[in-house]
């Protein structure tokens, strides 16, 4: 039986004019893009091709872009540059971030900045509102996930980014779009919003690149030393397969995300209706979910044997961020939700493409997986 | 002609205990040179030569050579090597060279541990030290201390081969792997069954791997980590048969026939059961495991006996009267501790309570044992069996 993979939350399988731009770039177009020789000017080419394409993706035609080593490294070099120093030094982000947001905000607050975690509650979506109380003279960055990888579910960035900018107008709005880069039919940052995160493995390219999008003009503080690459925000040889191929990537998806979401919504809400019920509830409000993302909690099974169980059956899922496989507690933002301790959690991720024939037959798998690990018969 | 080496680099290896075989010393010794060949026959520049009670490697004797020969079992100890003509010339000069390479200074002092074991040599091992020493002596100013020396030269003047050597390695110890015959080790995840293990091969045990894997409920990267606990054991012997056997079925029917507290044991009892049935059909007689006295409630020594009821072959378990610390401490000096710590869960704690039966008796485990369907699935798991070849 052929695999079904609903696990594109954690990675998607690359386009196949990803792998050959790479490959090309491998073996014809190598090259260092600091280089003086004709070689360095054809790579520096390719590189300002794909900022291109990242940029016609995100939206922000204007904008820098930086290239990391994912989305992971541009998390971290947003909330360092904003860094609070002196009077203004609050954080505010949402209880859906991803670690390199949360982890890093809450580093810095034990150096004694502060920091305020806005809840999703039972929604799954945080309200401006929230965000609009927190905000004051001392605040310095504002961080949202714009479509959270644990909850799948919509946050309003930019009226977050207004309704904090109304009231601390320096702060600076960050803004981890690392999903919503494929989720969404579009990205469309208001003003407001000052810098925006992507990872190249969630839209279909290579693992081990991401970018940091940021307004003309700013500067981000480098994390480590080096050469002057990259104005010398990011020092190191830009990783010119990787680079080419994230480009590539954001060029296909921004042409099949139109009708890719519409498609993904469709279908994702069938399966929602079809492996849901009195077992099976999904987490978070259905008006803010994301088009290819289903999170659902189930009554009293371990995550991992369900899963498991569904591997044996050769559908992929997850339990919510791959990033935390192994712990055991659910996350917070889940159980604010209404993940109940002794129920179970999976997370289902579709891509553009995944056809109504392999939802349906994962929806039975679910339901047949989900008996035997009931009757205690999920053995082979 | 036995090949003549009168230059060059190389190794001795000293065998410890199998100087103490009589008549079948051969045979051992035909075994070790079989598993050091086998250890370097991807460096086409060692050879591999046996002779005067020693095997020797001739050859680079770098880092790897040296880190390899470490679990080579049967070698006491070891010494990088220089070959050298039979004449006393020779020797000294060889001898001479090596004080120069040592870093030393006015107050070091050495020694010469010489032994001519070719009597027909010009110098006794008493006349060779006095002669090759005051030519050291006289070349490095180095002092002479033969109880405590900072620097020890040793001289072999054998009948084949002549060699010089100022450093001595520990060995593996034991016996050649192979030599002992073939065990079954029922292989876990965790610390202790890999070192019960690495103490059989010692002991001359050639060892096939056992994991019970309870895919659903515990993970693919549990099974990973067995196969890589088994690779380390692997290296040191031809090849390594690893049984993967599906046992989740089993665990389920158990379940539906006992009382929790029992699991453990009925676990076990099965584990055994299947263990034998794999191992009779590779004509093994034994079954190991890492089995601790004491160290967890499954393990005391009524559940021992409650287990072993259901065995028909002896079940060697060469940790049991190990305190964790040195299990701990074996199992970081041979490589798998850090494998084993890996964040994987157990099979064995699937559907138990948190204080399983320590008191557990043969007699009740069979009650509980014919009340359930279990054998089906024991019949099904052996079937089903996965055999990886390392």
């Amino acid at each position: 039986m052929t695999e079904i993979y609903l696990d594109n939350a954690a990675t998607t399988k690359p386009y196949v004019e990803v792998r050959d731009v790479m490959l090309r770039v491998m073996t014809d177009d190598f090259g260092n893009a600091s280089s003086l020789h004709r070689r360095g000017a054809q790579a520096e080419r390719a590189v300002a091709i794909a900022r291109q394409h990242i940029k016609t993706l995100v939206g922000t035609s204007d904008w820098d872009v930086l290239f990391t080593s994912g989305g992971t490294e541009a998390n971290n070099l947003a909330v360092h540059t904003y860094c609070p120093k002196g009077k203004r030094n609050a954080v505010i982000t949402s209880g859906m971030e991803h670690a390199s947001v949360i982890d890093t905000a809450r580093l810095l607050a034990g150096r004694g900045c502060t920091l305020h975690v806005i809840g999703g509650g039972a929604t799954g979506a945080v309200s401006p509102k929230a965000f609009a109380e927190k905000a004051g003279k001392d605040t310095a960055l504002v961080s949202v996930i714009h479509v959270a990888n644990e909850m799948g579910t919509v946050q309003p960035v930019n009226e977050i980014a207004r309704a904090v900018k109304r009231i601390a107008p320096r702060v600076k709005v960050h803004v981890d779009a690392v999903q919503a880069a494929v989720q969404l039919t579009r990205l469309d940052y208001c003003r407001e919003v000052d810098s925006v995160t992507i990872s190249g493995h969630k839209i279909h390219g290579p693992q081990g690149v991401g970018a940091l999008l940021f307004r003309t003009g700013g500067a981000i503080k480098p994390l480590f030393c080096g050469g002057d690459q990259q104005k010398g925000m990011r020092p190191g040889t830009l990783n010119l397969p990787a680079i080419v191929g994230m480009g590539e990537a954001a060029r296909i998806t921004a042409e099949k995300r139109q009708a890719g979401v519409l498609a993904m919504h469709q279908r994702m809400t069938e399966f929602a209706a079809r492996i849901c019920g009195d077992e099976v509830y999904p987490l978070g409000d259905a008006a803010h979910r994301a088009a290819g993302m289903l999170v659902v909690g189930v009554t009293n099974v371990k995550s991992e044997v369900l899963l498991h169980t569904l591997e044996k059956y050769n559908v992929l899922a997850s339990a919510g961020s791959a990033c935390h496989s192994t712990r055991t507690a659910p996350p917070r933002c889940l159980v604010e939700a209404g993940l109940k301790p002794e129920d179970g959690v999976v997370r289902f991720s579709i891509q553009y493409e995944t056809s109504e024939e392999e939802l349906s037959q994962a929806a039975s798998i679910f339901q047949s997986a989900l008996s035997e690990v009931r009757q205690g018969r999920a053995g082979i | 002609m036995k090949k003549q080496l009168f230059e060059g680099n190389g190794v001795v290896l000293r065998v410890g205990e199998l100087y103490l075989k009589g008549g079948n010393r051969h045979l051992f010794m035909n075994a070790m040179v079989a598993n050091v060949k086998r250890v370097f026959r991807d460096r086409d520049d060692i050879s591999v030569l046996s002779g005067q009670g020693r095997i020797f490697l001739h050859g680079a004797c770098d880092e790897d050579v040296l880190d390899r020969l470490r679990w080579v079992f049967g070698i006491s100890s070891y010494s990088p090597v220089v070959f050298c003509k039979k004449d006393i010339e020779a020797i000294t000069a060889n001898a001479v060279s090596l004080a120069t390479q040592f870093h030393g200074d006015a107050d070091t002092v050495f020694r010469i541990a010489a032994r001519r074991s070719d009597k027909s040599f010009s110098h006794t091992s008493a006349q060779l030290g006095v002669e090759v020493g005051s030519a050291v002596n006289v070349a490095t100013g180095f002092g002479v201390d033969l109880e405590q020396p900072d620097l020890s030269i040793g001289i072999e003047v054998g009948r084949e081969w002549t060699f010089l050597w100022t450093e001595q390695l520990k060995g593996g110890g034991g016996l050649p792997v192979g030599t002992s015959g073939r065990a079954a080790l029922l292989l876990s995840g965790g610390i202790d069954s890999p070192v019960a293990g690495h103490m059989l091969q010692k002991r001359g045990v050639s060892l096939t791997g056992i994991y019970f894997h309870a895919f659903p409920y515990t993970s693919d990267g549990a099974k990973n980590k067995v196969i890589e606990l088994a690779e380390v054991l692997a290296k040191r012997q031809k090849k390594f048969k690893l049984c993967v056997v599906p046992f989740a079925k089993v665990q389920e029917a158990l379940r539906d026939a006992a009382n929790p507290g029992y699991l453990v044991l009925l676990y076990r009892r099965a584990m055994i059961r299947i263990a034998e049935r794999l191992a009779e059909q590779d004509g093994i007689k034994a079954l190991a495991t890492g089995e601790n006295l004491g160290q967890v409630a499954s393990q005391t020594l009524e559940n021992m006996a409650a287990v072993e009821d259901a065995a028909t072959m002896p079940i060697l378990r060469p940790i049991l009267a190990m305190d964790k610390i040195e299990t701990i401490n074996i199992a970081r000096d041979i490589g798998t501790y850090d494998i084993s710590i890996q964040p994987f869960e157990d099979c064995c704690t699937l559907f138990v309570p948190a204080h399983p039966e320590t008191k557990g008796t043969a007699k009740t485990a069979a009650k509980f044992e014919s009340r359930g369907n279990w054998h089906e699935a024991l019949e099904e798991a052996i079937e089903n069996t996965e055999v990886i070849m390392l």
